[in-house]
């Protein structure tokens, strides 16, 4: 077992190299990994600024979901409006400003960002199309969420208490969820992949919100 | 004295006590080097500095000094984060990616070494070397790989499953 005489602070780093679903697999892998692990996904999960990953239920509770200030055309070939063929424009939310101001600049820092790219800031052009591993996890009247697999770990929280509160389907390899859950979910996974130290280039790749097909639409 | 100082050498000496003769520029790579350099600028310049590195065998040494020169002439690409591929030679240049690709007794010692050395970007290669070998691998699989003995109880077991369920699922 050479690989237990590397000190726990290079395994922990090891383990930020790898993207959440490989640091939760690890967890089952010994005790020692267990800990590391588990410290690594609470440590992404908590990265949310405004506590809501933390505390989920609360937050859903409250209604006071965070505006996601983006707007997503889908492309008019999708027949079934699940997956965002490309994104069109992204759309900057005046509060998500205003929040993105409050996060120190050492939080950036540990995030590998740059206040400069932070949320508000995207560029929207060039954005690829969305790619065959990512997943939809949301659907429900035309509004979709579209998951990195990779990036499922940091939702287990939010899909668990979703599903407790009845906001949660799983139906032929599709999750039903309603729009709160959608908002919910999605705001988690803006924060929770910016916690991955991915640019928002790379969150834009991840994320897609969508309307009707061929219709603009922001969530507010 | 003045643009000399990156000709000089100094001897760094292993845990075998075998010494390794390195330009100060090179050496100055690592962080423990370089402080213990710094704070030995005092000293005689015609008399060659020498730098004990116990924690390090002859065998471990070369690899890192031949590293040090490496990345002195080409320095390495910067790893990203998550991996992209669990692929070294799809992640790092060709040169580190043979760099590394040795085993894992060598490997984890080199690990050590960067870490004890303090050598960041010896230890970002070789992390992600690891983590490589980690990406995309069932807990079996890992266990395998490293030869690690499955030391949960059946409790703690059925614990994290439910914990990750939804990575599961997925």
């Amino acid at each position: 077992m050479k690989i237990h005489r590397i000190p726990e602070e290079v395994l922990r780093f090891i383990f930020t190299l790898l993207n959440p679903n490989d640091v939760a697999r690890s967890s089952y892998v010994c005790v020692f990994w267990r800990t590391t692990s588990s410290a690594i996904l609470d440590r992404l999960r908590s990265r949310s600024y405004f506590g809501f990953l933390s505390n989920p239920l609360a937050f859903i509770s409250s209604g006071n979901y965070i505006p996601i200030g983006i707007r997503v055309r889908i492309h008019p070939s999708n027949e079934c409006g699940a997956v965002a063929k490309r994104w069109d424009c992204i759309h900057e939310h005046p509060e998500f400003s205003t929040a993105e101001e409050n996060v120190p600049s050492e939080e950036y820092s540990s995030l590998g960002l740059h206040p400069s790219q932070g949320i508000g800031h995207r560029t929207p052009s060039n954005l690829p199309e969305i790619e065959a591993r990512h997943e939809v996890i949301v659907l429900d009247d035309g509004v979709a969420v579209v998951v990195h697999h990779s990036n499922i770990a940091i939702l287990n929280k939010e899909l668990s208490y979703l599903k407790r509160l009845g906001r949660f389907v799983r139906q032929d390899d599709r999750y039903h969820v309603d729009l709160v859950a959608c908002r919910v979910l999605a705001t988690a996974l803006l924060y929770g992949i910016c916690g991955l130290q991915l640019d928002n280039y790379q969150a834009c790749r991840l994320i897609s919100f969508a309307a009707d097909a061929g219709d603009e639409w922001c969530i507010r | 004295m003045a643009g000399m100082t990156d000709e000089r050498n100094l001897t760094l000496l292993s845990q075998e006590g075998d010494s390794f003769q390195v330009p100060v520029s090179i050496a100055r790579m690592s962080e423990l080097v370089k402080t213990m350099v710094d704070d030995d600028d005092d000293a005689d310049d015609d008399e060659q500095q020498e730098v004990p590195l116990p924690n390090v065998k002859s065998s471990v040494l070369s690899k890192v000094i031949d590293f040090a020169k490496h990345h002195a002439t080409e320095p390495m690409s910067e790893i990203d984060k998550p991996l992209k591929s669990a692929n070294m030679s799809e992640v790092v240049q060709s040169w580190y990616s043979e760099f590394v690709d040795v085993d894992q007794e060598l490997l984890f010692e080199l690990i050590l070494a960067a870490n004890y050395m303090d050598i960041k970007p010896l230890l970002d290669l070789t992390c992600a070397t690891v983590a490589s070998m980690i990406k995309g691998k069932t807990p079996e699989e890992i266990r395998k790989t490293f030869n690690i003995v499955n030391d949960f109880t059946p409790e703690e077991e059925a614990q994290v499953r439910e914990e990750n369920k939804w990575c599961e699922e997925a």
